[in-house]
């Protein structure tokens, strides 16, 4: 006999995905009326993109368990890609961002593919100096196309993202992240984490299957990218470098590595403790601010020392939870 | 032209030196504990300004003095970070580390800041600095040469520590296998103090040398750190050989790639070419393949 | 976990509520005060937190007919592009400011001009010499004179009067603003008939720059240009003479700070730059600013503290000139500036936001920063 499921569904990933969508849209058009503060809903939509980019990652260094340390080098792909289409091309207003964005998810996924085919070749953490490698190549390499601006950046891209079109990317990422890491990619990446050889053994092609995380993270990392270009309308290339990855690493392991949840927990409290320190030690005396550089990292110790496996180690939020069949009693 | 690639060699020596004694805390700590202690490069930091520090408020203070104090306080500190930070955590998933090391750098980087101010300084000149030059027109100043020598000896130094003593063949069981090591009666606690206390003494010598050739800042070990660590992983990550051999391919490779190459790409080709050494040495330049054991 | 997320909250809408408070003219600062270029936040901050003495001192700024305080927000945007456009955000929505002044870099003001742009509220930066801050905007403005101007000046002075026929530049591939001035400057130079026989790069924190500059003494120029910032250029200049290099010397805005000399000692006799104002020129202005920044912080005025301060006195008498704390009339103000007598020099805003500014050669003598001509 099967448990009756008695606890609220109404949680479900479904569920989850419209409040979100409705709330953002309310939080714009008030927004538009001025009638919520814009600076919440900036930092609203830069957790938007950093959940994006904090759940990519989720799978390599998750879900498979690596070391990557390159991702910021995709997401400056996907920026200055999408931010050329919009710049160059004649579009339609409408067609600008769908189409830019795509462009960015394609040109970073690609570069993703051939850095990973590199990168596999390697293990542990000569994969974190490839990776690393990679995302110093990438930035240098911008910083010597003048067509780009170069070191001076790029400037101009039109306003596209907006809170609506970053909850929406984050809701398709999710449900795409979610839905692989429940199917038997999933299950073929986990059993690469826990034992590569047992893995090659069952017929699993490690190789293939890793790179394959790896593409599919690095066009996420591209979709945040022309999110964040063609937000900030401007670019340069120091955004990308290891100090960008360093902060992605820093809210994927604070909110728990091999958690969908994690990584918005993450992304969130990390956010929110850096703006509330600017606010509230502000508020007590200007020279306080100074200190928020200071009590932060220490905040993030004192976190890690008490919660080793992050915020949410590496359990998931009721509606992230893969859905189980219920076995009737018919099977003999 | 002759004279111009000596030049550019030791170019390349000096650079390498300043690497290694940073690469060198990265990979001993690395080796017992399984730990990227991305704080390394901010203890670098530290200990230049704890030198130059020494060298502000003590004025007449001897270099001979003012160069193991500096080693010693540094130690101290990096022993205490291991103490509050990571021994906790020792058992705990790798990457948590990783984080906690970053925090504890951050930290510093900002402590300093704080404490000294964010501009940039020189450690007084103590070491005699003379430019001496030679028939062929290389031109060399008497601190590199102290600096690539000193260093060496360091080095030397070490090596035979950790291949000498009891302590450092303790450490390099530790290395191999930490919790056996305990079986034998041996204090784990004790031989990873030791271990970071020495990374970090090395450090602080290459900080007092670097704000001597050059200058320090409190974010300078950002960089550095990062260079060093892929220096020490490009040696084969665990190697205290290694990391030498891999500090002073590195700064070879950058110096190269600016003489003779260009300099815009420096970065971009110095790894480049990094990439394929380790495509063609997959675990560094003296790293041994772990053996797995299904 | 639901309880983690009451408490934070609950701070931050505390924190939220008492910010929108505050009486009395609101402006925001972005500095940079933590960060690679942290010592140009401290004087940014200095410099505004002088200015906030002398203002209130006097009982305020005249708005309309009544005398109000001003109250300075100084955030740190950390020199990254992001946290630029957060602290912009939370200035205008949050604190509710009337103008901001900010930021330093080039790469922050980017990031910020949008959003002051789109709000409408009036932004001058002090230091930003990229010339892309205030392409297009209205309501964008920079005290300084922009990258291409300097390197002309600069180029202009090499050929002129160092008379140099040939010259290389050793500039930060990474930062917008050596690569910008290096540009120019390479153009200018050729232009006026001289040749650039190196053009080398290094990255922003490299301390050893031996191969370069080897590379640049087998070619012999007959004067380096350094477009680079004050912490590099000591080290760059020392290790070429090290390296038994005698040409002559030649940089940019960039030196301006007396941690130059600091570090460089004997090495920098005899090097010239271009600024934006010399402070042994017979101006009264900039004298009693100087004396009253030493006297207060003990510590010597640099351009960013310079360029701050008469930032912030534009600002106060396009305000006063408005006689309403309204961003729009403050920004029509700003434009209409004529003349406006600064620290730095003269300001004269024509229809865009960079303004009409001179610069000038420093000589740098017996440890001291000289005047040695002018430059319209």
């Amino acid at each position: 006999m099967n448990m009756g499921e008695k606890t609220s569904t109404l949680i479900t990933f479904r569920n989850v995905a419209l409040g979100t969508l409705i709330t953002a849209a309310l939080l714009q058009y008030l927004g538009s009326l001025d009638l919520f503060n814009h600076y919440y809903l900036h930092i609203l939509t830069i957790i938007g993109m950093n959940i994006i980019l904090v759940a990519s990652l989720n799978l390599v260094n998750g879900y498979l368990g690596e070391f990557a340390l390159g991702h910021a080098g995709f997401m400056a792909v996907g920026a200055y890609t999408a931010a050329l289409i919009t710049l160059k091309l004649p579009l339609p207003a409408l067609l600008r961002l769908p189409l830019s964005l795509a462009g960015g998810v394609i040109a970073a996924g690609v570069i993703g593919y051939l850095v990973g085919l590199v990168t596999f070749k390697t293990v542990g953490d000569y994969l974190a100096i490839v990776t690393l490698g990679f995302n110093m190549i990438i930035v240098n390499a911008i910083q010597n196309i003048d067509y780009v601006g170069g070191p001076r950046g790029l400037t101009g891209i039109p306003k596209e993202t907006s809170l609506v079109t970053v909850a929406l990317c984050v809701v398709l990422t999710y449900w795409i992240l979610s839905n692989l890491v429940d199917s038997i990619y999933g299950r073929m990446w986990l059993s690469i984490r826990e034992n590569a050889i047992a893995a090659e053994l069952i017929g699993i092609n490690v190789n293939r299957i890793k790179n394959l995380a790896f593409t599919i993270a690095a066009a996420f990392a591209g979709l945040a990218g022309g999110l964040y270009a063609e937000y900030q309308q401007f670019i340069t290339p120091k955004s990308f470098d290891y100090l960008r990855t360093t902060d992605i690493l820093v809210m994927l392991y604070l909110g728990g590595m091999g958690s969908l949840s994690g990584s918005i927990l993450g992304v969130v409290v990390y956010t929110l403790l850096m703006e509330i320190l600017r606010n509230v030690l502000g508020m007590i005396a200007p020279q306080l601010a100074d200190l928020r550089m200071l009590i932060s990292p220490l905040i993030l110790v004192i976190i890690m020392l008490t919660r080793q496996y992050g915020l949410m180690g590496n359990r998931e939020w009721r509606w992230l939870q893969p859905k189980r069949k219920e076995v009737g009693g018919g099977d003999a | 032209m002759l004279a111009t690639v000596i030049q550019q060699l030791l170019n390349a020596a000096q650079l390498g030196a300043v690497y290694a004694l940073i690469a060198l805390g990265y990979t001993m700590v690395y080796g017992t504990i399984r730990l990227i202690n991305f704080a390394h490069g901010d203890i670098f930091m530290l200990g230049g300004f704890i030198g130059f520090l020494l060298v502000t408020l003590i004025p007449g203070l001897p270099v001979f003095v003012m160069i193991p104090a500096a080693m010693l306080l540094t130690a101290l500190v990096g022993v205490l970070i291991e103490r509050v930070a990571y021994r906790k955590l020792r058992n705990a998933q790798r990457m948590s580390l990783v984080i906690t090391a970053l925090g504890v750098g951050i930290f510093l980087e900002n402590l300093v800041r704080l404490i000294v101010g964010p501009q940039a300084r020189q450690i007084p000149a103590q070491l005699p600095n003379k430019a001496l030059k030679f028939a062929n027109g290389v031109v060399i100043t008497e601190d590199k040469i102290l600096i690539i020598v000193i260093s060496l000896l360091l080095m030397v130094i070490l090596w035979l520590f950790v291949n000498k003593t009891l302590i450092g063949t303790a450490m390099r069981a530790v290395a191999d296998n930490k919790d056996a090591v305990q079986l034998m009666g041996v204090n784990l606690n004790l031989v990873i103090s030791t271990t970071f206390a020495v990374g970090s003494a090395l450090a602080a010598a290459g900080g007092i040398f670097f704000g001597q050739a050059y200058s320090i800042d409190p974010y300078m070990g950002i960089d550095l750190g990062w260079k060093a660590f892929i220096a020490a992983v490009i040696g084969g990550i665990g190697s205290i050989e290694g990391a030498v051999l891999g500090s002073f391919l590195l700064a070879g490779v950058e110096v190269l790639t600016v003489a003779y190459l260009s300099s815009n790409l420096k970065n971009g080709i110095a790894f480049g070419l990094l990439i394929v050494l380790l495509l063609i040495r997959p675990n560094g330049i003296m790293g041994r393949a772990e053996l797995k054991k299904v | 976990m639901r309880r983690s997320v009451w408490l934070p909250a609950a701070l931050f809408a505390l924190a939220c509520l008492s910010a929108c408070s505050e009486k009395g003219v609101k402006i925001g600062v972005s500095a940079p005060l933590s960060g690679d270029i942290a010592a140009l936040g401290q004087s940014t901050r200095n410099a505004v937190l002088l200015a906030q003495e002398e203002i209130n001192a006097k009982g305020g700024i005249k708005v309309g007919g009544a005398m109000q305080k001003v109250t300075f927000i100084v955030e740190d945007d950390e020199n990254k592009p992001e946290a630029a456009a957060t602290v912009f955000q939370k200035l205008i929505s949050q604190d509710k400011v009337v103008a901001i002044i900010g930021s330093q870099s080039s790469k922050c003001s980017n990031a910020g001009a949008p959003i002051a742009e789109a709000a409408g509220i009036p932004q001058i930066s002090p230091w930003s010499t990229n010339p892309n801050v205030t392409a297009g905007k209205h309501f964008v403005f920079r005290a300084c004179f922009i990258d291409p101007f300097q390197g002309k000046a600069v180029a202009g002075f090499a050929r002129g009067k160092m008379k140099a026929a040939t010259a290389a530049v050793l500039y930060d591939v990474a930062s917008d603003y050596n690569k910008g001035i290096a540009e120019v400057f390479r153009d200018e130079f050729t232009k006026g008939g001289g040749k650039i026989v190196n053009f080398e790069t290094y990255n922003t924190n490299d301390k050893d720059f031996s191969a370069q500059l080897s590379k640049i003494k087998g070619s012999t120029p007959d004067v380096l240009f350094l477009p680079n910032y004050f912490n590099d250029v000591p080290l760059q200049i020392q290790q070429a003479r090290k390296l038994g290099m005698t040409c002559k010397v030649i940089g940019s805005d960039g030196w301006d700070n007396q941690e130059l000399i600091k570090m460089g000692g004997k090495d920098m006799e005899g090097t010239y730059f271009t600024n934006h104002y010399s402070p042994d020129v017979d101006r009264p202005a900039s004298k009693a600013f100087i004396a009253k920044y030493t006297k207060k912080y003990n510590t010597q005025v640099d351009a960013a503290a310079a360029l701050t301060y008469d930032s912030v006195y534009l600002l106060v008498q396009a305000i006063e000139k408005a006689g309403k704390a309204d961003p729009k009339a403050i920004r029509d103000a700003i434009a209409s500036t004529k003349n406006f007598d600064g620290v730095t020099g003269a300001i004269t805003f024509n229809g865009s936001g960079d303004p009409v500014k001179g610069a000038v050669i420093i000589r740098i003598e017996n440890g001291k920063f000289v005047f040695d001509s002018a430059v319209n």
